[in-house]
């Protein structure tokens, strides 16, 4: 794998870690408790980091 | 076992709502996970999703330390990145699937990279299903329990299995003069099925035809089985249901139905004269006829209390006469009796046979 795919993955590796603990943060915590909202802040953010990780050009087409 | 990609339980409609307090839950299906990828913050977020459902989680944080794992702790599903250093997913799925006694362990990849290209050579690894990162609780959650579900129904064949054949032990044990017998078959069967050039299936139920093609004899009374005189017309035709009651034992189960044919038309012959269905020529199932003519060569070779074992030519001219009979395949007889003569008929040797 060349070096930007390599960055991909790891990225995606970490981001997956934050949304999947945010995920279970927002299952988890009761409708009423404030962090809720702190938790689902931290969700959109990694699912946006996500989104720009994926914009990147043919990243992971990329057959070098 | 299924090889290719399951269809998932439907994934859950994704919602955020609240889910309890986080206290582990009674799984629906319990099972125990191993969980492996060389980052330790991945394993632990899958750790904590499945430890909440009440699963019991393993870890392993790469491929060496997966596979000592396997054969230490035999768990019931393994979960594994496809990009670790040294051992890849895709080699330590490979060989959990060519270990015999860890095949049956479901296998799903896990892959930070969507690619088809992955989801191809995970599926040619013997992969059972994928999840992509990040990975979705719910398709996760759904996943492992129909995995587990998958898993708990091979190992109940797995015991409906054993069953059988402790049957089949039963009824050897009956009559001290067929001890070994099953071995021997088992043996015979499968040099002969290699030498035809038979593939690995049709081997394996050749394996076990051997130890089971006479189980139907449970049903027949010790009387009737072991009686040392001829028998009645009467009493002859009790014993041939013997293959009718086996085929009906085996019925059951899915992983037996090549074995079933053995089972029902073993004492088929060619020109139709055998039983139970009175079968001619090629409609009688090739595996059966093979089962067929190792039954009576090691019935010929065998002393029994009416008389004495026949020597190995013996047998082989009396396996001729038969073909000549028009009762047994010529070609099958003759590769059995160059077989014999290269030395190469001997039973399976093993302590405790399993049904490979």
């Amino acid at each position: 794998m060349n070096d930007r795919r390599v960055f991909v993955h790891d990225m995606k590796n970490h981001l997956a870690v934050i949304l999947g603990y945010a995920n279970m943060l927002i299952e988890e915590l009761p409708e009423t408790d404030p962090h809720r909202e702190d938790a689902n802040q931290i969700y959109k953010a990694g699912e946006h980091a996500m989104a720009l990780l994926a914009k990147l050009p043919s990243a992971e087409n990329d057959p070098t | 076992m299924h090889n290719g990609i399951l269809p998932a339980d439907k994934p859950e409609k994704k919602n955020h709502g609240h889910r309890g307090d986080g206290a582990p839950r009674r799984p629906i299906v319990s099972g125990r996970v191993l969980i492996v990828d060389d980052m330790s913050a991945s394993v632990e977020l899958l750790k904590s999703i499945l430890t909440r459902e009440g699963y019991h989680v393993m870890t392993a944080s790469d491929g060496e330390q997966a596979l000592q794992m396997m054969e230490r702790e035999h768990p019931d599903l393994v979960l594994m990145d496809v990009l670790m250093p040294k051992l890849s997913g895709f080699d330590v799925c490979e060989r959990i699937k060519r270990n015999k006694a860890t095949r049956l362990t479901p296998v799903v990849l896990i892959s930070a990279l969507n690619e088809r290209q992955d989801k191809i050579q995970g599926i040619n690894a013997g992969a059972d299903d994928f999840l992509t990162k990040p990975v979705d609780a719910h398709e996760l959650r759904a996943k492992v329990r129909s995995l587990l579900r998958l898993k708990r129904y091979t190992d109940d064949l797995d015991s409906a299995e054993s069953v059988i054949l402790s049957l089949a032990m039963v009824i050897e044990a009956r009559d001290a003069y067929t001890d070994g017998h099953c071995q021997r078959l088992a043996g015979y069967a499968t040099a002969l099925g290699s030498a035809l050039g038979l593939g690995d299936d049709q081997i394996a139920a050749l394996y076990r035809g051997g130890y089971l093609h006479d189980v139907g004899k449970i049903g027949i009374p010790d009387a009737l089985l072991l009686k040392p005189g001829r028998l009645t017309p009467l009493e002859y035709e009790q014993i041939k249901q013997h293959v009718v009651i086996g085929d009906r034992l085996c019925g059951e189960m899915q992983s037996l139905r090549q074995v079933r044919p053995i089972v029902r038309h073993h004492h088929e012959r060619l020109d139709g004269s055998g039983y139970p269905d009175h079968l001619k020529g090629d409609a009688i199932p090739l595996l059966a006829q093979i089962m067929g003519i190792v039954d009576i060569y090691d019935a010929l070779t065998t002393a029994r209390p009416y008389k004495a074992a026949l020597s190995a030519e013996e047998a082989f001219a009396e396996l001729t006469l038969e073909v000549e009979r028009g009762w047994r395949r010529k070609d099958l007889v003759d590769k059995l009796i160059s077989l014999g003569r290269q030395g190469k008929l001997h039973a399976v040797n093993e302590d405790s046979p399993t049904l490979a």
